[in-house]
């Protein structure tokens, strides 16, 4: 294998979420972690120790970037400070994959930081189909758009959001990013069936896979990143696999973090779920 | 109801105390939650727990000396005063600084207010832009008749803030894991960052003056004048050699990053 190939067979492989409590384990030794991904806006300052740290694990790894500030469903008018500093990080990473949500994150100008439901209405996906066009022709690439967790429902939906989302990839010429979790903590919180749900996705679209660990209150579920993936998610990920085949996977984790060496061991299950999965499927 | 109809009345729900029952009449009941006030409480505590979170990210000194409970006051009046405009949740609590010297419950207590001040220097010249030093032998070929006209150029990461001894003191003992109990006046800090890690140290008089002369942008030689005005008592010569001394100080910190003798 050249080292093009084994650069390209890691950048379709598992990665993690580079976050700065690991930095140290990161920099210290090579580690069995295909790539990384970024939240972008961690990554979007003047400069200091941020940039630094992300030039030098950048060149032992391919990087990924998601970001959480897009607000593609907003009715605000998309930012295009935001647009140009995300467009000259992704110049400084070139990043196997930029990303971002299905959602809005505030409007009148303010932001609350949030990934906040759309209702899942003609007018919604025509409004996201034109914008995810105009963001994608600025930065000059295709976007992969993720799936959120969400609490409500809208009584003015109109579609589900497996349909709203491949609809709006189909008609923006978008990629998706398909959050396993997600869809568990939706499925569970508006009671639909979550493999139902996976078999509207159209699969050729999804660039990208996310798990992570949720938040149980018995009456709903949350979004939280602060647990070890569930049994639960870890099912519908083989299903994902059987179902898609080999897709980029990483898991995302957030608080409560857990020994680096942990993680891998999560990581380590994720690949031979997959391969089983692979097996399954051959 | 439009989209952006929709979305305001969401976002207001977010904001205040209570959700509009007019929103929550728009929302599908949960699948399995009693009501669906209790699962848009998910974003509306959310939204209250994430502001109070940020805060504490570039805070965590302040947070420690108001207390949990405090903190979180204090950062909902924050928000409240000043809401995100921001995409990037860093600049979110950069103003807090500012909030803090104008709000009436917070303004006179000089200790909070420093303590603010100084950690938003911190954060600040924590991830300023970057920029390449310079030596002091780049000076090694200015004229004698030339040092008058010498201006200076900063790196970007170069903040002097204003706080108290005892914010200085708190700052500290938290790096250290011990008590404070200084009390004191107000004091004013150089903070740089250098190799990637950010530096300060207490500013005195001379050097104070000097140096927010030059990060104004005057030539040595009004540096010099001004030294000369506010210390009528001493020596030119004496106060030439404190003035070359300070920028020797400045050089061999690394906070120097452009020398020029041109006319400004």
């Amino acid at each position: 294998m050249t080292e093009c190939e084994k650069l390209a067979d890691r950048a379709q492989g598992f990665g993690l979420g580079l976050r700065t409590v690991y930095y140290p384990d990161i920099l210290e030794s090579p580690q069995p972690v295909d790539w990384f991904e970024i939240i972008s806006e961690n990554f979007m300052v003047p400069g200091g120790r941020p940039l630094a740290m992300l030039d030098r694990i950048r060149a032992d790894y391919p990087l990924r970037m998601h970001g959480v500030s897009l607000s593609l469903a907003s009715t605000d008018p998309l930012d295009f400070d935001y647009l140009r500093a995300l467009k000259k990080l992704i110049a400084r990473v070139e990043p196997e994959l930029v990303s971002d949500h299905l959602a809005w994150t505030g409007a009148h100008g303010l932001n609350l930081h949030d990934l906040l439901p759309t209702p899942l209405t003609q007018e919604a996906l025509d409004h996201c189909v034109e914008r995810a066009a105009r963001v994608q022709d600025f930065l000059g690439r295709r976007i992969a758009l993720e799936n959120p967790s969400t609490y409500v429902s809208f009584a003015d939906d109109e579609m589900g959001e497996a349909d709203f989302l491949a609809e709006l990839a189909r008609r923006a010429d978008c990629l998706l990013l398909l959050d396993v979790n997600n869809v568990h903590v939706s499925a569970f919180n508006h009671g639909f069936d979550a493999k139902n749900y996976l078999d509207r996705i159209p699969k050729e679209r999804v660039a990208q896979i996310h798990v992570a660990g949720h938040s149980d209150l018995k009456t709903h579920k949350i979004d939280t990143h602060d647990h070890p993936v569930s049994d639960a998610v870890w099912e519908l990920f083989s299903y994902v696999r059987e179902k898609f085949g080999p897709i980029p996977a990483m898991i995302e984790r957030d608080d409560r973090f857990p020994p680096f060496s942990e993680l891998l061991d999560e990581l380590g299950f994720m690949r031979r779920l997959a391969e089983a999965g692979e097996r399954v499927a051959a | 109801m439009k989209l952006a109809e929709l979305q305001s009345l969401f976002q207001a729900s977010v904001l205040d105390a209570e959700p509009s029952p007019h929103l929550l009449a728009r929302l599908r009941p949960p699948g399995r939650a009693e009501s669906v006030a209790e699962t848009f409480a998910v974003y509306h505590d959310g939204f209250r727990l994430r502001m109070t979170e940020f805060l504490a990210n570039d805070y965590p000194v302040l947070r420690a000396a108001l207390g949990e409970l405090a903190f979180g006051a204090m950062a909902e009046a924050f928000w409240r005063a000043r809401p995100s405009t921001f995409r990037n949740a860093r600049w979110f609590g950069a103003s807090l600084p500012a909030f803090l010297r104008t709000a009436p419950h917070y303004c006179a207590d000089s200790f909070i207010c420093g303590v603010a001040a100084l950690e938003a220097a911190l954060a600040k010249s924590f991830d300023a832009e970057d920029a390449e030093e310079i030596p002091i032998s780049a000076l090694a070929a200015t004229r004698e008749e030339d040092w008058p006209q010498l201006r200076l150029g900063f790196h970007p990461s170069v903040v002097v803030v204003e706080t108290s001894q005892a914010a200085l003191a708190a700052y500290e003992a938290a790096q250290t894991g011990e008590a404070s109990l200084q009390s004191g006046g107000a004091v004013r800090l150089l903070v740089w960052r250098r190799d990637l890690d950010v530096n300060y140290r207490v500013l005195e008089g001379g050097e104070d003056m000097a140096l927010v002369a030059a990060f104004d942008g005057a030539p040595f030689g009004e540096i010099c004048s001004l030294l000369a005005f506010a210390n009528p008592q001493k020596p030119a010569e004496e106060l030439a050699m404190a003035a070359g001394n300070y920028l020797a100080r400045w050089f061999a910190d690394g906070m120097i990053v452009a020398a020029a003798t041109a006319p400004g």
